[in-house]
């Protein structure tokens, strides 16, 4: 009997077509406009820097540091550090270093021989050319090392062209120059450099480093916008429900001797599977448009029957509220308030939790929320007890929206 | 077959029906008589289980169904006053959902599908949604869905309301024909005097909430026999006039159409004379006076007051 109102439940929604199109196709389009529109928002806007860079080497290293402990008479121990520094000191090393740490530069160096100069300059292919001037190894270490003299400069020819690739450059180059004043302050003042002020300088300008999977504006909509749309699929359900009860068709079903608590169940199931299938649907459209995978499909299918579950009790909910005043507007101020105001604090609209984690806090407190919660750390490929806090939350209220539901439907001879 | 007895619904301080008491034989047509508001709803809700009187009791072959109403259900059938059904679905597929909550399956549940169908004239439209049916042919599928499970006793609250004549007339045909040659009992509440008058073999007749009269058709014309009912019509009716006949007190009931009034006066008062002095009187036209045959409308007049559709 459960089955048989579930499916006349899925006919009228399958001949409702605006209904269709609010459950199944806005939610698609939603994702399409928001992650395209905001995911400058969310730092993908920046397109990969690709520079091009010749590089004239008139530096001989060893040389510079032969001259070095000639002059300044260095112990074994001194000269060890210094062969390390000529190393770490190195401008391409520098460069290439730079370039391989940060995600949105890619750094093509091209060593070339002092002669090819100008065609160098005559190609606009290059964003820029640096030159190294002679000496360059034992002025740079005389200057950290031994406080004599000034840093060495570098001759750096930009294409004007390429202005921004150019930029960058200079701007890498800035940096380095930086490190070298510091580093020498430090050595001045006795201060030993831990190691990892070596690895820091290696990751000027990194943006992401972290081991997780990077959670895209489209996976990022995908979720938002299915836990926020999937809560329509309640309100739908409870619409449906209180037609029936206003056109007496629930009457007549009660008069067939159906149970209420059949019916009850039924609205329950009914909105667990239609919720269950728009969230599919939506995740599924946008793995297939978006590439937008998880990493763990089972734990992703847990979450999902959880939501959805929440989603039945949700709609059973506002069926029996509606029911006993005997009026939709429970149904209505959900569907046309409390999913908006809870979906904004649930993160739907835009990762607000970022900025507030009492926001944050509370949006955790919201079946939308909770459920935003999980799907972003399994879309990041943490595993679901990282989030079993969300997840219980997800069971309670299940069982809250059951118990409320159970006690608020109007027993028999109460229901007219 | 069903009895109730001092039947009571309260609501707070309002009574929708007041002690109630009422029977049906098995294979009559009981007619439930009263206006808009009367409590025959009310009535029909608690006898069918819906909703449980404050007070009293309903017996469906002497055992109170208060408690256990399945036995009930099982053998009734019920045409609310509303079209219940899904508007989105063809008559088919109504007619599906509800013969599978009665339990009807398989070949038992296509055959009486069948049956309903050619009984309610809609064979030809059964694959077509029921939001695209006339109001007429949406009242027949309502009662259609009643007599799917093939019910001995049929409840039928206002099932003509808001219809044209011809579908109000195949419906009141086809309840005729399922008391004649199903012996299907039936209930049926209506403000239309004439499909009552048509139909009922006894009637019962509510107003505010309580029984004012009852029995056969004959018996509540008895009602009258004192009484005679005079239709007056005229060019052009005034208030001057109607003033006039309500403070006469040999008439006893007043009520107003369209340039017409219906007047209930003893039979041993001198009619004409006294109207068409009360005419002279006030400056209207006379164009007929009829004595009319006592009709269960003229009944209801003499005893609440009012007409059915006031």
């Amino acid at each position: 009997m459960i089955w048989r109102i579930i499916i006349k439940q899925c006919q009228v929604l399958l001949r409702n077509p605006m209904h269709l199109l609010l459950l199944f196709g806005l939610p698609l389009l939603l994702i399409v406009i928001l992650g395209t529109a905001l995911s400058g928002a969310m730092g993908e806007d920046v397109k990969d820097v690709q520079v091009k860079v010749a590089m004239i080497n008139n530096d001989s290293p060893g040389l510079g540091l032969q001259q070095l402990v000639e002059e300044k008479d260095v112990s074994a121990q001194e000269f060890a550090k210094l062969q390390t520094a000529v190393k770490q000191y190195a401008i391409p090393s520098l460069l290439d270093h730079a370039g391989k740490a940060n995600a949105t530069l890619l750094t093509k160096i091209d060593d070339r021989a002092p002669q090819n100069k100008q065609a160098i300059l005559q190609d606009d292919s290059y964003s820029a050319l640096i030159e190294i001037p002679k000496n360059f190894t034992y002025d740079l270490l005389s200057y950290i090392y031994f406080d004599k003299g000034l840093p060495p400069g570098l001759q750096v020819y930009i294409n004007e062209g390429l202005q921004f690739e150019a930029n960058t450059i200079l701007n890498l180059l800035n940096q380095i120059q930086e490190r070298w004043t510091e580093e020498k302050l430090f050595l001045n003042k006795n201060i030993q450099l831990e190691p990892q002020y070596y690895k820091e300088m290696e990751s000027i300008g990194q943006i992401e480093s972290m081991n997780q999977r990077v959670v895209t504006s489209k996976g990022y909509y995908t979720i938002g916008m299915a836990v926020l749309n999937v809560l329509f699929i309640a309100t739908t359900i409870g619409f449906y429900a209180f037609q029936e009860k206003r056109t007496h068709v629930f009457n007549r079903i009660i008069l067939a001797n159906v149970s209420r608590w059949t019916y009850f169940s039924a609205v329950f199931i009914s909105g667990t599977l239609l919720g269950f299938i728009q969230l599919v649907v939506i995740f599924g459209f946008s793995w297939i448009v978006y590439g937008v995978s998880w990493p763990n499909i089972s734990a992703f299918l847990i979450v999902t029957l959880l939501l959805s579950l929440a989603v039945g009790g949700l709609g059973m909910l506002l069926t029996a509220i509606s029911y006993r005043n005997n009026s939709e507007t429970i149904t209505s101020f959900f569907s046309s308030v409390v999913i908006y105001v809870i979906s904004l604090l649930g993160g739907s609209f835009y990762p607000i939790g970022d900025f507030s984690p009492l926001i944050e806090k509370i949006g955790d407190f919201t079946p939308n929320g909770a459920g935003m919660s999980v799907y972003l750390a399994l879309l990041r490929g943490e595993s679901l007890s990282s989030v079993a806090n969300n997840l219980l939350f997800l069971v309670l209220f299940i069982i809250v929206t059951w118990f409320i539901a159970v006690i608020s439907f109007p027993k028999r001879g109460e229901v007219l | 077959m069903l009895e109730l007895a001092r039947l009571t619904k309260r609501y707070k301080q309002l009574y929708a029906v007041k002690g109630l008491n009422m029977f049906i034989e098995k294979g009559e047509i009981v007619g439930l008589l009263g206006p808009n508001g009367a409590g025959k709803s009310t009535a029909i809700s608690m006898l069918s289980s819906l909703i449980e009187p404050t007070e009293g009791d309903v017996r469906f072959h002497g055992k109170s169904i208060l408690k256990s109403p399945g036995e009930l259900r099982k053998v009734t059938g019920i045409v609310p006053q509303e079209i219940a059904l899904y508007p989105e679905l063809s008559a088919e597929e109504n007619l599906q959902f509800f013969g599978r909550i009665y339990q009807l399956k398989g070949k038992q549940l296509k055959q009486r599908i069948e049956e309903v169908l050619e009984l309610i004239g809609l064979q030809e439209k059964r694959k077509e949604v029921v939001k695209k049916f006339s109001g007429g042919m949406k009242r027949r599928l309502n009662i259609g869905v009643a007599l799917l499970h093939q019910p001995s006793l049929l409840i039928m609250d206002e099932p003509t309301v808001g219809i044209d004549p011809q579908s109000r007339s195949y419906i009141l045909e086809t309840v005729k024909r399922l008391n004649e040659e199903k012996g299907m009992t039936v209930l049926y509440t209506s403000h239309y005097m004439e499909e009552v008058e048509f139909l009922c073999d006894r009637i019962y007749i509510m107003d505010k909430g309580n029984l004012i009269a009852a029995g056969t058709k004959e018996e509540i014309k008895q009602i009258l026999t004192s009484e005679t009912t005079v239709l007056i019509k005229v060019e052009q009716l005034n208030e001057k006039f109607v003033q006039r006949l309500q403070a006469e007190p040999s008439i006893h009931q007043v009520s107003t159409g369209e340039n017409e009034v219906t007047v209930i006066v003893p039979k041993e008062i001198p009619v004409f004379k006294l109207i068409l002095n009360i005419a002279e009187h006030t400056d209207i036209e006379l164009l007929s006076i009829e004595m009319k045959a006592t009709t269960l409308e003229d009944v209801f007049l003499h005893l609440t007051g009012r007409a059915l559709r006031d």
